[in-house]
């Protein structure tokens, strides 16, 4: 559905964006993070046609986004940082405004205008100026303008920003559930934990260029090192740790962090295969297992750990 | 909901293959277009409707101030009859009514001026600019809504006016003419006012600094007003027809301009406005000096040869300067016909009487080729400096002028039986086979400069494609047009005064 390659945008002298790649297929979403001024934005500006690449190329639903902008900016709904709303304007009309502009008809606005509203919690709202809304209500105003005209592809910059909690829950689960209706979406936030809990693959983008990308948990592996497991025995390792070590030496692929009374801290880069192997052997050695987990390790460490590498290698 | 979304999904994936028709230029807007452009328009004059700050002030003006104007009409004829000087209250009313109708479009510029910028200001303009809107859709819907709103008003005042003048009994002293010229004035200057205004916000990063530069479009617009009221008081209409044109042809230009200029990315990208000089002037000087090729080489030979490789791109202006040549030589031609020279200078041109003249000119010229020299340069710069206000219109009318004088010369000749094709080539064209090609190169490159702004300038800022379009000017002037003019002077003064001896002497 998006599909980029090596989209490079120059600014006189100023590289925004560096040969950037992206695939995004349907029903998929990804998450674009980055620190600000890393070229986010204008990756986004570029793949919605407002802003030519000055090389690479981009399509979008099949439309390449230089030829044919006006077929791809149809195919495309965008949620910018802030959503600039004509605030001496209802909800409705700002609605009909932009539906018209997409060819819906007076009719089709109205109901899925009315519709929309109601699921982002804004019942009532229709007639009411939008200079009289709240921040968080504005920006649920600007999600549905870019959800109205059913595009197939969303992209959404920072939609949860300035929303109270249960209005981000709302907006999440809309956004989850748009991604499940075939389509496909580009979400760039700063909010680590949203960006886990809804993308199915990450991509990491500093000065301009993609320095990481994947799924959640293949950034982790690729970034983190081998999965941390905690082990707890039913008794301490005193007498057994011997045949432990032993065990190790010979047994499942994993490395030892620590190991103090019966706790066992340890990496492995296939806990699938790994866990159950261990188990046995412990129950061999006549070892019970109370509790086996994987210690979480969060995107925002994935994310920082890109970012400040980063910033070592290129010093501003 | 989710349901209702899957349903209609189809239609909406499906319309984004189905691309509309789209103009290609301002001139051939499809239906699509237009319809897009109203959406626009609409919102727009309706987010103006809504601002007491535009809608008070355009209400005053549009009613209070024509009654106004119509007591001050009724005031004027009364007290000027007092002492016999009807005629001063008869030309008050038209004058009246040029200013009744400007006043609620100078309005214009308040809305204009905000068109792109302020919504840039209000973070409205990129959520617009992923729309399917194009650039002509979205630059017309804003023209319209800058421009209408004001122009009814302006219309309405005049209506307003109009009704209360014959009310009064005053009726008689507005004639078809003024009423229509007013019309037609105040709508190109409102087209002109706001084209400019809409150039300016969609060239500035804010609304202040919008509303500073709206000062390069009140004071000229002022200053045209004023002319035209005094052609107004003194009935000169023919020249207010003239300025009907001149402000129609500027406010196209404008409206060429501001489509030309107008860049989605300039637009979001620009953050401060600022001047780079120095970037300009390493610009211009490597231009200037050939630097800015990839392999530049040294030399006056290479100069020479690069400079002359421009004149080839130089074709399209050449053209168009040839053909407004023989416009104006036709022009000279027809107007000697139905103009002839009082019969007292007719005999100046015949037989004996024209040798003498002709002698006593050529004793003249030989002694001034420097004095012809200076000429052709100074008019060249006159040419450069009107040329370059008016986007190279008068510098095509410039171009034109001395050549219609000449048809309109040789044809007074050939009424008094004298032979104009002897006249020409005796005087003219000694010179002018050295003079006419480099003075059509210069101002052809000329012509190019100034129209650089209302034409596309690839990657180029506008200011960057200005100057380097400035330093190929300069080039041909200084490499072709300084030496060439040199020998057409000399030429003027020592083998022209020859030829006309040998012809006439």
């Amino acid at each position: 559905m998006i599909e980029a390659h090596q989209l490079h945008k120059q600014f006189e002298a100023f590289t925004a964006v560096h040969e950037v790649s992206l695939n995004v297929a349907k029903g998929e979403l990804l998450a674009l993070l980055g620190p600000n001024g890393a070229g986010k934005t204008t990756s986004i500006r570029m793949i919605s046609s407002i802003l030519p690449p000055t090389s690479g190329w981009a399509r979008i639903n099949g439309h390449d986004v230089v030829a044919q902008p006006d077929a791809v900016r149809r195919s495309i709904g965008m949620l910018t940082e802030q959503p600039g709303l004509y605030e001496r304007m209802t909800s409705m009309e700002y609605l009909q405004f932009y539906g018209r502009l997409y060819g819906m008809n007076k009719s089709d606005i109205q109901d899925k205008g009315l519709a929309l509203l109601n699921r982002f919690n804004m019942p009532g709202t229709a007639d009411r100026r939008l200079g009289d809304f709240s921040k968080g209500m504005k920006q649920k105003v600007g999600l549905i303008r870019a959800m109205l005209h059913n595009p197939a592809v969303l992209l959404l910059d920072e939609p949860t920003s300035a929303m109270d909690p249960h209005s981000a829950k709302l907006v999440r689960d809309a956004i989850s559930e748009m991604r499940s209706d075939d389509r496909a979406v580009v979400l760039c936030t700063h909010n680590l934990p949203e960006a886990e809990r809804l993308a199915d693959r990450i991509a990491i983008i500093n000065a301009g260029r993609i320095v990481a990308k994947g799924t959640v948990a293949e950034l982790k592996q690729q970034l983190l090192g081998a999965p941390t497991m905690e082990l707890t025995l039913d008794r301490p390792l005193n007498g057994q740790t011997e045949a432990f070590k032993e065990l190790i030496a010979n047994g499942p692929e994993i490395e030892i962090e620590t190991a103090a009374a019966n706790t066992i801290r340890y990496n492995t880069p296939d806990p699938i295969q790994t866990n159950p192997q261990l188990i046995r052997h412990l129950s061999g050695l006549g070892l019970g297992v109370v509790t086996l987990h994987e210690i979480t390790r969060s995107l925002e460490e994935v994310y920082l750990s890109v970012v400040s590498e980063e910033k070592q290698e290129t010093p501003s | 909901m989710s349901v209702a979304f899957k349903e209609s999904q189809t239609t909406a994936r499906q319309s984004a293959d189905e691309t509309p028709q789209y103009g290609t230029s301002l001139l051939n807007l499809t239906r699509h277009d237009w319809r897009m452009a109203l959406i626009v328009a609409e919102r727009e004059m309706r987010d103006t409707t809504r601002d007491w700050r535009l809608v008070i002030p355009i209400l005053g003006l549009t009613l209070f101030f024509p009654g106004l104007m119509t007591i001050v009409a009724t005031q004027i004829a009364q007290y000027v009859g007092q002492y016999g000087a009807e005629l001063i209250g008869e030309r008050a009313v038209p004058l009246l009514l040029l200013v009744v109708g400007f006043f609620p479009t100078s309005f214009s510029l308040v809305i204009a001026l905000e068109a792109f910028v302020g919504e840039k200001e209000r973070k409205s303009l990129e959520p617009l600019l992923a729309t399917p809107l194009t650039n002509y859709q979205l630059f017309t819907g804003k023209l319209i809504a800058s421009v209408v709103p004001p122009v009814v008003a302006s219309y309405i005042g005049i209506t307003v006016y109009t009704l209360g003048v014959f009310l009064t009994g005053n009726g008689s002293s507005l004639d078809f003419s003024s009423f229509t010229l007013v019309i037609l004035i105040t709508t190109f200057q409102a087209v002109l006012m706001v084209a400019a205004a809409v150039v300016i916000s969609s060239q500035t990063t804010s609304t202040r600094a919008a509303n500073m530069l709206a000062s390069f479009i009140i004071v000229p617009v002022a200053l045209l007003l004023q002319f035209e009221g005094y052609l107004m008081a003194f009935y000169s209409y023919d020249a207010l027809w003239w300025m009907v044109l001149f402000v129609g042809m500027v406010a196209a230009v404008f409206v060429r301009i501001g489509i030309q200029q107008f860049d989605r990315e300039q637009l979001l990208g620009r953050q401060i406005d600022f001047i780079r000089f120095n970037v300009l002037w390493t610009l211009w000087r490597d231009r200037f000096l050939g630097r800015d090729e990839p392999n530049p080489k040294g030399g006056l030979k290479y100069w020479y040869a690069q400079t002359w490789s421009q004149v080839p791109q130089l074709r399209l202006p050449m053209i168009l300067l040839m053909s407004m040549l023989v416009v104006s030589a036709i022009g000279g031609v027809v107007l000697a016909l139905f103009n002839p020279l009082p019969p007292e200078i007719l005999t100046e041109l015949r037989g004996t009487q024209s040798r003498e003249n002709m002698l006593a000119v050529q004793t003249y010229l030989a002694d001034l080729p420097l004095f012809i020299f200076a000429h052709n340069i100074r008019a060249i710069l006159l040419l450069v400096i009107f040329g370059t206000l008016s986007f190279g219109i008068l510098t095509a009318l410039i171009f034109m002028l001395p050549w219609g004088i000449i048809a309109f010369v040789a044809t007074q000749f050939a009424t008094v039986g004298e032979n104009p094709l002897v006249f020409v080539g005796a005087t003219i064209l000694p010179h002018a086979w050295v003079e006419l090609p480099i003075l059509l190169i210069v101002t052809a490159s000329a012509l190019r400069w100034q129209a650089v702004i209302i034409s596309p300038s690839g990657h180029r800022t506008m200011s960057e494609a200005w100057t380097l379009a400035s330093a190929e000017f300069f080039r041909i002037l200084f490499g072709f047009g300084v030496p060439f003019f040199l020998l057409a002077a000399l030429l003027e003064s020592f083998l022209t005064p020859a030829v006309m001896l040998w012809v006439y002497g």
